[in-house]
């Protein structure tokens, strides 16, 4: 489904992600895992269709706008946590209603439905981080990107996130992080290589 | 200063009776101003959003001809149309030159590059991460130019502010194509100096306490519209 071949993509003359080769399967949760700098951030922009200045062989069966992508730190539009929310779902052919009945449900499983109409600029850093998953899985795409979405989250956070993938079964998922993840969130991993 | 408290107080006497030579001039200044900074809005927001986000040929030397004519001066502006406007000029066969209609062409012109300039600069400082999220969540162009326009809120209505501003205050214009015509073409501004040529003072004070008023209203109008919500 995603299929990579010595990629390298430079900034201001220094390479700052190199990935020789990658395959992904459908239905796969595959953990990028690396230190600090190693590119990881890059690979998943790259996955995403957000870093198109690269060199390589990328190949993704999924088109651009069924892959939905959450920043390391992710960026909240001003208005209420469900604004933010429904603000995907509002793009597709869904009525109102229907888009604030899945925007609540996603809201309920991360367990910040009370928030509903609170504005984003009164949440926590891991509430943020909630409202931002909330966001992308209600769109239920075929490949999430996640940016090391666990970075602000407590153990109950991280619950709730396993929670939460259990519901979008049968769906690509990538996720970064820094150091190993919980045993039941994915069932692959790849170690990025430092850039030499 | 006996001069300018008597100036003062008949001024509040003629505001408070409804003199109509004032209150004329000032609705007359506000359904200028307010059409020619509506028009200039509505064409101005579009283009600094394409230009602060689409690569256009050129784009960096239509943003700076954009912020030099911020600085134009207002009669200069008036020269020019009224150059397009006379009889001899271009335009001259559709008769506009001494009518409001000129003057609210002018204004507009005046508008037009203050903010297409702040709203360019607004939504070109925006955190990269909002065109991502918004691309990524799908959102076609009309709605992601909705969500330039909500996150750079404060600075597109600075621009709608300072352009309003600019246009109620201006004098060039409207003594240049609207010939400070009694009843028809006679703006605040153009009836201030006037009116305090002629030695009303106490008249020309009303008028300038007119402008600030109206500069106090429109402020906290739009201000409080763009209010966060912290």
């Amino acid at each position: 489904m995603i299929h990579l071949r010595n990629i390298s993509v430079t900034k201001n003359a220094h390479i700052i992600c190199q990935v020789k080769q990658l395959d992904v399967q459908a239905g796969q949760r595959l953990a990028i895992l690396g230190g600090n700098g190693t590119g990881k951030s890059t690979l998943l922009r790259l996955l995403a269709g957000l870093e198109t200045d690269y060199q390589g062989e990328f190949q993704c069966v999924i088109p651009p706008n069924d892959r939905s992508y959450v920043h390391q730190s992710p960026y909240l539009f001003r208005g209420t946590v469900l604004f933010n929310t429904m603000f995907g779902l509002r793009a597709k052919p869904h009525s109102d209603a229907i888009a604030k009945k899945v925007a609540r449900h996603w809201l309920q499983t991360f367990g910040i439905e009370h928030l509903a109409d609170c504005p984003v600029n009164q949440l926590s850093g891991g509430e943020r981080q909630r409202v931002a998953l909330s966001r992308s899985m209600a769109l239920e795409p075929s490949l999430l990107l996640l940016d090391e979405p666990l970075s602000e989250m407590d153990s109950k956070g991280t619950e709730q996130f396993t929670t939460a993938l259990e519901q979008l079964n049968g769906l690509t998922v990538l996720i970064t992080s820094p150091t190993e993840l919980p045993e039941n969130l994915t069932n692959s991993s790849y170690n990025i290589q430092p850039v030499i | 200063m006996n001069l300018l408290w008597q100036s003062f107080e008949e001024a509040i006497r003629l505001i408070i009776s409804g003199d109509p030579v004032v209150h004329g001039a000032a609705f007359r200044s506000l359904y200028i101003s307010t059409l020619a900074v509506a028009a200039a809005t509505s064409i101005g927001l579009p283009i600094g959003t394409l230009l602060a986000r689409v690569r256009i040929p050129g784009r960096q030397w239509i943003v700076l001809l954009c912020r030099a004519s911020m600085a134009i001066p207002t009669v200069f502006v008036g020269l020019v149309c009224f150059a397009i406007f006379s009889r001899r000029g271009p335009l001259g066969p559709v008769e506009l030159l001494y009518t409001p209609w000129v003057i609210v062409i002018g204004e507009f012109v005046l508008a037009l590059p203050l903010i297409v300039s702040i709203t360019h600069g607004s939504i070109r400082s925006l955190d990269t991460r909002v065109a991502e999220t918004a691309w990524t969540l799908g959102a076609g162009p009309l709605r992601r130019w909705q969500i330039y326009l909500s996150e750079a809120r404060t600075g597109v209505l600075l621009a709608v502010v300072t352009a309003y501003g600019r246009c109620v205050t201006e004098l060039g214009i409207a003594m240049m194509v609207g010939g400070n015509m009694k009843g028809r073409t006679q703006t605040l501004a153009t009836a201030t100096a006037l009116e305090t040529g002629k030695g009303e003072f106490a008249r020309g004070i009303a008028m300038g306490l007119y402008l600030l008023l109206i500069a106090l209203v429109v402020t906290a109008a739009i201000v409080s519209l763009g209010r966060e919500e912290r």
